[in-house]
């Protein structure tokens, strides 16, 4: 272990505590590292709760959110409308089982009625695994993301060995072909170049420092024998699980490299594969990969010397001493000072994610238009937003390689990858003409987001200025200019004193849902929330 | 006719007559890098991805006894095919670019791929797409470096009044990889030239830190969004096409949909029409991965693959008789890749898996061989999971089309792509001039003659003056591409020289000629043995 690492956590140190002050902004800052999109209310709360009290809410296991169901009448006769079909096997029309899934994904990432980081966490898995591949049915999806979310905040090492012998992770990198007379290495290469240890400089043929091909090869006999059951689309109930089959395992000594310390792996069977993680996970150099994905996911993608020997070195030592519990290594680093530093407060662009969820959980999203808690309606929602997120070059369940998607690994643009010229027009569309805009539908059903709602949560509503800001403060990561704030005061005034809101929204406040007052503010919100979407900042969180 | 670049100081050089010679008709091409630097030569580039079955799309007639051996299921009949010669044809669906092929504007490069190829999509297109070998990771696109050398600083300060235009235009959502510069892909994208969007600009509170840096590149994207979308939208307002661009064939499935490629070019189109001076155009069909129902099992001539070559094969023959209509054709060159070819033998589900090297189409009217190599030899001893060999990688293509349309020197070409480029002379026919007359001085100081006979006609000498003691290398190349003699000879001052006596080996024809001198400036000449 380095030298360097382990002086860590002095007074001056960036991963110390953060002892700065504790206000809004700091407050909202976590909130939208952490949580997709948190409301003015949450931010509220997290302040006046402290740091320590947020962190705990945030870190909190939440409970698992209950499964996908039947969400329309006409296919998968078999089942009950809203019964799950995550273990039902593929009989009848089963076409709207995708939809399904996708829906719920996304309506558990806009449910408001929790502040935690699961959601976040689930998505950091989807791109630190990055599982593809045709070979694969929706039961096996689900069960994929139930564990993202099961470990959202686990065990490092329990996930790593539940993800080795993961039916669609099998079928991804071929484990479930890797047999003791013609090993795969698909698995056992990514397993070190990407999941644990990280793929090295190459100093000399086929030696990556941390690995060598021997080694790829070796692990790759080691973990020989897995097999999936024959659930793919399946009209029986196959569960959709894998087992270990000892007739196509290798049962010899595996030699590894000067690298892993000329270690041999002797025969385990089915429990061979945590013998290779275990040696995977005595090397540093497994815990700085993983706290420098961590870093690149939470804080900012540039890694240099000083926050590598900082920050990263000192998270992968509190990861290794509390044996790969993911939750120390989080309250390290988002209770930091380093996390709270204003150079990289704002710096993120928003994956596309974040800029559906910035946009509608902080208005309630449309959890209060009756027509979307149709379960069908609600379903069709959660869809439209997985198409939204497809159409910025964000397919939840298809990341572009094993490496995921570019904006965490692809130097030197990293996050500026979710922008172009044309996923900019396209982020401008679906926010202004579609999300925004008073006559959006869903599937026929015109639904409107809450805006009486989101006034009369502000802290003082009859105040136009502090509407503004306080509003700035929820959806944008810094202050603004004069003359965009001016714009923004602009759009509700049109022109008008800005004395007239008070008037206005007193009558809008004391008659929710009378057109004659609730039009002309709704319209004006409408036409301020198009412009303040519309800002470069909104880009960035 | 051939089409003359324009160049401003064309008057500076010295055009001594030279006397006509018999046995050897000698046309000079010009130096390349006298091609004027604001050239308005445009590059499309066509991605088919998924990995396209190479040996159904150009099918060698020669090899039938070795594709009926290894290749029965999925093996189109010979009769079905649309011939180009005695021993090459292309799918039944592809009559369009046939024609084409007739016309000189088609050029088919046989067998490209690079060494050690990676079968997987992404990788290989990764590798397709930034130019780099097998085992290197390159994150910056080919045309990216290219562009980079031409637009120095990008994107800061662009659009200038000097280069009102975007660099590159990729049709779609997604900036094209081929694009992707050191700091920033080069590449506007453009889902519909008619439906631009303008995005609304205020004045942003700047801050001197990493916030501040990542604001200000997506206030850069939003402006030159909007600066772009101006001269774009105005092209395509000013533009035109002169062709009607067909649907999908109507007798496949599914009916009366639109082209999608063709969908694509025919804005391209639009857009040159209009005057865009956007260099590179990148379009991108998906379906090429065949694994399964690549053909019907009743018959080879259809299934997925009939229905995607036929997309393609209208959509290009569309596009390039667009061009034509409007004068267009001798600015426009077309290149076509997939990132791998497929195996060459099928599997069970009459489809091909992942494969190895495949041909590139070209397609314009500066093309100089209609084929280029040699067809792919089937051996009935191909193993199941053999792909075709290469005979071309992909860099020499790409490296060739940089020098002899972008003209760009062969010394920064290997910079750019690799040290171990070879030219191939697949795009220079515009180059030439009308007059084949002339001496031409490069701009390190050589003036190089024209190729003529000795007191032996198999002797082919020359007359150089060259700035001081140095080498001249010469390469020859034949009509399908390949390089036939390469050496050097010394030169000092000014005088003749014996450059290479014809080996008997060499047929009569016409053979393209390059020299090179030692800082890199090179030029090609035709020569032709009797």
């Amino acid at each position: 272990m380095s030298k360097q690492s382990t002086q860590q956590t002095t007074a001056a140190s960036p991963i110390s505590p953060y002892t700065g002050e504790w206000d809004l902004e700091k407050a909202a800052h976590l909130l939208r590292r952490t949580v997709l999109g948190p409301s003015l209310k949450e931010i509220k709360t997290a302040q006046k709760a402290g740091l320590k009290a947020t962190l705990d809410l945030l870190l909190k296991e939440a409970p698992i959110p209950s499964p996908p169901v039947k969400y329309r009448n006409d296919y998968d006769e078999y089942i009950q409308l809203g019964q799950t079909w995550v273990n039902s096997s593929y009989r009848g029309d089963n076409r709207y089982r995708g939809q399904s899934l996708k829906g719920w994904y996304y309506n558990n990432m806009m449910r408001v009625d929790q502040t935690n980081i699961q959601e976040r966490m689930c998505f950091f898995w989807l791109n630190y695994f990055a599982i593809s591949g045709p070979i694969t049915d929706h039961r096996a999806m689900y069960r994929q993301l139930r564990l993202y979310q099961e470990m959202a905040v686990g065990n490092f090492r329990t996930m790593i060995q539940r993800i080795t012998v993961e039916p669609r992770m099998l079928f991804c990198l071929d484990g479930h072909t890797n047999d003791s007379k013609n090993p795969n290495e698909n698995y056992a290469r990514e397993l070190m170049e990407l999941f644990t240890l990280g793929k090295g400089e190459q100093v000399a043929e086929g030696d990556y420092t941390n690995y060598t091909e021997q080694d790829v090869a070796a692990l790759a006999r080691a973990l020989t024998g897995w097999r999936n059951k024959d659930f793919l689309y399946s009209d029986d109930n196959i569960p959709v699980e894998s087992y270990f089959d000892s007739a196509t395992h290798d049962t010899g000594d595996k030699q590894l490299s000067h690298r892993l310390g000329n270690k041999v792996i002797r025969n385990g069977g089915s429990n061979e594969y945590k013998q290779v993680i275990d040696i995977l996970f005595s090397y540093k150099a497994t815990a700085l990969n993983f706290c420098k994905r961590l870093y690149r996911y939470f804080v900012y993608y540039e890694i240099d010397s000083d926050v590598l020997a900082h920050v990263i070195h000192p998270l992968a030592d509190t990861l290794i001493s509390n044996n790969f519990e993911i939750k120390p290594v989080l309250y390290q680093l988002l209770g930091s000072q380093h996390f709270y530093e204003k150079s990289t407060r704002g710096a993120i662009i928003k994956n596309p994610h974040d800029y559906l969820c910035s946009l509608l959980r902080p208005l309630g999203e449309f959890w209060h238009e009756t027509k979307t808690l149709n379960l069908q309606r609600r379903y069709e929602l959660g869809d439209q937003y997985a198409n939204y997120c497809s159409e910025l070059q964000l397919e939840f369940l298809e990341p572009p390689t094993i490496s995921g998607w570019k904006a965490y690994y692809d130097s030197p643009q990293y996050y500026r990858h979710w922008l172009s010229p044309a996923l900019m027009q396209s982020r401008d569309k679906i926010a202004i003409d579609n999300l925004l805009d008073e006559d959006y539908h869903i599937k026929g059903d015109r639904i409107d987001l809450n805006y009486y709602g989101y006034i009369t949560s502000l802290t003082d509503p009859y105040d136009l200025n502090k509407v503004v800001d306080e509003t700035i403060l929820v959806f944008l990561p810094r202050p603004i200019s004069t003359s965009q704030r001016n714009l923004l005061i602009n759009k509700i005034t049109r022109g008008a004193d800005i004395s007239e809101w008070k008037w206005q929204v007193t009558k809008y406040i004391q008659n929710p849902g009378v057109d004659t007052y609730a039009r002309p503010v709704d319209d004006r919100l409408r036409d301020f929330f198009k412009t303040l979407v519309g800002f470069a900042e909104f880009q960035l969180q | 006719m051939k089409r003359r670049n324009f160049l401003q100081t064309a008057a500076a050089f010295s055009i001594p007559a030279l006397v006509p010679i018999t046995g050897i008709r000698a046309s000079s091409s010009r130096f390349t890098s006298m091609i004027a630097p604001e050239s308005d030569r445009i590059l499309v580039i066509v991605h088919l991805f998924g990995g396209n079955d190479g040996l159904n799309t150009v099918i060698p007639l020669d090899q039938y006894s070795g594709l009926s051996a290894v290749r029965k299921s999925i093996m189109i009949e010979e009769k079905k095919t649309v011939k180009l010669n005695d021993t090459l044809a292309l799918h039944p669906q592809m009559g369009d670019m046939r024609n084409l092929f007739t016309d000189g504007r088609l050029g088919i490069i046989q067998s490209v791929g690079y060494p050690n190829q990676n079968r997987s999509h992404f990788r290989s297109t990764d590798i397709y797409t930034s130019g780099s070998a097998a085992d290197e990771f390159v994150t910056s696109g080919w045309m990216g470096r290219y562009l980079d050398t031409q637009y120095a600083g990008y994107p800061v300060g662009y659009p200038s009044s000097d280069k009102p235009h975007p660099p590159a235009v990729s049709i779609g959502d997604v900036a094209h990889p081929t694009c992707e510069g050191p700091e920033i892909n080069f590449s506007q994208t453009v889902l519909d030239p008619d439906n631009v969007r303008t995005l609304a600009m205020s004045n942003s509170l700047m801050s001197d830190d990493k916030y501040g840096d990542e604001l200000a590149f997506i206030r850069t994207t939003m402006r030159q969004t909007n600066s772009y979308n101006d001269v774009i939208k105005e092209a395509a307002d000013r533009g035109r096409n002169a062709v009607t661009y067909r649907y999908r064939d109507e007798n496949l499935y599914p009916k009366n949909s639109t082209n999608p490629l063709g969908e694509q070019l025919k804005k391209v189109a639009r857009m040159i029409s209009g005057g865009l001076q956007s260099k590179v155009y990148t379009v991108y069909m998906n379906g090429f991965d065949t694994h399964a129902g690549q053909v019907f099992e009743s018959n080879t001539a259809t299934g997925t693959h009939a229905q995607l070559l036929s997309d393609v094969s209208r959509a290009i023959s569309d596009f390039q008789n667009d061009l034509k209509a409007q004068g267009l054709e001798e600015r426009v060159l077309g290149l076509t890749f997939s990132e791998f070819g497929r195996r060459i033998r099928p599997n069970a589900s009459f489809g091909t898996d992942h494969g190895s090297a495949g041909p590139m189409f070209l397609f314009g009217s500066c093309i100089n061989n209609p084929v280029t190599g040699d067809n792919v030899q089937i051996n009935k001893d191909v193993s199941q999971s053999d792909g075709v060999p290469m005979q071309f990688d992909f860099r020499d293509v790409y490296g060739s089309i940089l020098v002899d349309w972008f003209n760009v020197r062969t010394t920064q070409v290997k910079s750019l792509l690799y040290d171990d480029f070879k030219y191939l002379p697949l795009t220079n026919k515009c180059n030439e001039q009308a007059s084949a007359d002339t001496d031409e001085s490069t701009e390190d100081g050589w003036t190089i003659g024209q190729p003529y006979p000795g007191s032996d006609p198999r002797d082919i000498l020359i007359a150089v003056d060259s700035p001081g003691s140095n080498r001249l290398r010469y390469s020859l190349f034949d009509g399908r591409g390949r390089l036939v003699l390469a050496n050097e000879i010394g030169v000092d001052g000014k005088g003749d020289h014996k450059l290479f006596t014809r080996p008997s080996r060499l047929p009569s024809g016409t053979y393209v000629l390059r020299l090179a001198t030692d800082s890199g400036a090179a030029l090609t000449r035709e020569v032709s043995f009797n």
